[in-house]
């Protein structure tokens, strides 16, 4: 009975429940969705950048170089000679160098020309297939496979850039001959091969464009990914490369950090935003319930006359409020996992980046009860009015 | 003897004392206690229906001496002994006519009947309101349906305080035969404060402020 009046009272007053809970709901859904777009984009760009201690390309933008070698999503800087490269390749400082070519695409999803420490560095395993041992042969990541209904053995002309609709380069066909399983990381939407295929596929078109190769007979790498031997690397090997040679080095964890500084400042100030609308639900559920025991002093003088106790009357009161948010709260998660839904298939359309699903984070518990922790705030000064309630004097009152 | 006063007193302040006769009613009689404005008939009712504590002697409801009462123990009390009518039938806006009856229940601690509902709305004759919202109702209706809530709890005791002054001779007249052959249908004394002169002759025992 008590929760019907409860409802019934929400019901009756419909425009300003529908305000508190609106504004609750937005609050909580922008949070909401900030907290889990941004939780995943770091956990990819983490496990993306996990044994990537430097990337050396091209000169240019530092962060283009590491979002271009690492996350391939940007464009890249340039190109580099190859034989740079293996100068650095024999520094003692050096653990592990892996080079990548890049210039191709197969509708939208990047080729990569790289050798086979590229896939060992994402730990990456075959889901049938076998690695690609000469040239034209690929290996494709696991989102690849399946949006695009590649199996093994197809074959395909690249597309040359890094749009789908580029030039074809109809002459060379690369060969499907393994698929990855999933690894959560850039290779789910990569199709790689050896150097080699990206040299073969454009040898022999000069055409003008960024890609363009300059001599056959030195051949080029877009930019590589290093590992060092020991943390002394970091300290010299940086300032040698942009120093002395064509080259530029990068570091991906300072690089990634300043874009997340970046983002960050964003995302603090929409934060902000979205706990003042949070804040001015709390305000509304306040200005309703206060209104409401104006106009309901009747009402409530009439129920402590029939019995009623002002300790139940006031959680009646209470409940009103908690009622409200909690409802703006969950209406706030579906805004967000339906803002979630939405931004994923724009990045999976935009960088072939997609988010998942999940189900409730640590943080939307916390945010769970900051709603109620508002709610039960705006709520209680109103209802404790119904302590100051004079049943004789109020039901007496012509 | 449903309600018996004896010697009571009540102070507003200094200056307003009031002194009250000692009044007593049985069950399935009527009291009529007819007083004007500011004749403290108002404080009567509340001392009576134990919203206000007298400043000195005592009420007997019931067989139960209510000044022995403790605070917590009031609430429940009333809930169970006593049906309050008032001028203006007070309800909650948000339920309907059914609803509210069954929260006098509620709040006496007793189970929904459904049964009482529609019997006192059937004796009352308003059956076909019983889904309507209470501010849909005229004057008339309201009334009944706030006798019928004094009665949903089978009161011992019904107060009612200026059941009939908001309404037209005929409702009046109506009103005051309602609530009389409730209070009688039930076994319940039945009390009466107002300064309704249409009253008058139609209550026999009768006592004036």
């Amino acid at each position: 009975m008590l929760l019907k009046i409860v409802w019934k009272n929400i019901i009756d007053k419909k425009l300003n429940s529908i305000l508190a809970v609106l504004l609750m709901a937005f609050g909580i859904g922008i949070i909401s969705l900030l907290i889990t777009v941004g939780k995943q984009l770091q956990d990819k760009f983490a496990k993306n950048i996990s044994g990537v201690d430097m990337v050396v390309g091209a000169k240019g933008s530092p962060l283009q170089l590491i979002l271009s070698g690492v996350y391939q999503i940007d464009s890249p800087t340039g190109n580099i000679a190859l034989s740079e490269l293996n100068m650095l390749r024999t520094n003692p400082l050096v653990k592990e160098l892996i080079p990548l070519s890049m210039g191709d695409n197969y509708k939208g999803y990047r080729i990569v020309g790289s050798n086979e420490k590229y896939l060992t560095h994402f730990k990456a395993e075959l889901k049938e297939g076998r690695v690609f041992e000469q040239a034209m042969e690929v290996v494709i990541g696991a989102t690849v496979a399946r949006n695009l209904e590649l199996k093994l053995n197809d074959t395909f002309a690249s597309a040359h850039g890094f749009e789908a609709d580029g030039h074809s380069h109809d002459d060379q066909l690369y060969k499907v001959v393994g698929i990855l399983e999933y690894s959560n990381s850039v290779l789910d939407n990569l199709l790689v091969s050896d150097l080699e295929s990206v040299w073969l596929v454009h040898a022999g078109h000069e055409e003008a464009g960024e890609e363009t190769e300059p001599a056959a007979h030195d051949p080029e790498v877009t930019c590589a990914l290093v590992k060092f031997r020991s943390p002394m690397g970091l300290m010299s090997l940086p300032r040698m490369i942009n120093q002395n040679t064509q080259m530029q080095a990068a570091l991906p964890a300072i690089e990634v950090n300043r874009l997340f500084e970046l983002m960050g400042i964003g995302m603090d100030a929409v934060k902000a935003l979205a706990a003042a609308i949070m804040l001015i639900s709390g305000v509304s559920v306040f200005i309703t319930l206060f209104n409401a025991l104006k106009e309901r002093k009747y009402e409530l003088a009439l129920m402590l006359s029939m019995g009623g106790t002002r300790v139940k009357l006031f959680f009646m009161l209470l409940l009103e409020g908690i009622i409200l948010s909690l409802s703006g709260y969950v209406l706030g998660i579906l805004l967000s996992r339906t803002g979630l839904w939405l931004a994923s298939d724009a990045l999976k359309r935009g960088y072939n980046y997609t988010l998942e699903q999940q189900f409730l984070q640590k943080e939307e518990i916390y945010l769970l009860l900051l709603a109620l922790f508002i709610g039960i705030v705006a709520a209680i000064i109103p209802s404790l009015g119904i302590y100051k309630i004079n049943i004789s004097k109020t039901l007496a009152n012509e | 003897m449903m309600l018996e006063t004896r010697s009571l007193e009540f102070h507003y302040g200094e200056s307003a004392r009031f002194t009250f006769p000692d009044v007593r009613c049985t069950s399935g009689n009527t009291l009529l206690i007819l007083g004007n404005s500011g004749s403290g008939k108002t404080t009567f009712l509340n001392l009576m229906a134990l919203l206000l504590s007298p400043a000195k002697g005592e009420i007997t409801i019931n067989g139960t001496r209510t000044t022995g009462l403790s605070l917590s123990e009031l609430p429940g009390f009333r809930a169970r002994n006593i049906g309050l009518v008032f001028q203006k039938p007070y309800f909650v806006n948000a339920l309907n006519v059914k609803d509210n009856l069954i929260m006098a229940s509620y709040f006496a601690g007793n189970p929904p009947d459904e049964h009482r509902v529609n019997h006192l709305a059937e004796s009352l004759g308003f059956s076909a309101l019983l889904n309507k919202r209470v501010t849909e109702l005229s004057g008339g209706e309201q009334q009944r349906v706030g006798i019928a809530r004094a009665l949903m709890n089978s009161a011992s005791l019904i107060l009612a305080d200026e059941p009939t002054s908001a309404l037209d001779d005929l409702n009046c007249g109506k009103v005051a035969d309602l609530l009389e052959s409730q209070a009688k249908e039930n076994g319940a004394a039945l009390v009466i404060v107002t300064h309704d002169q249409r009253l008058k002759s139609r209550f026999p025992h009768q006592i004036t402020l």
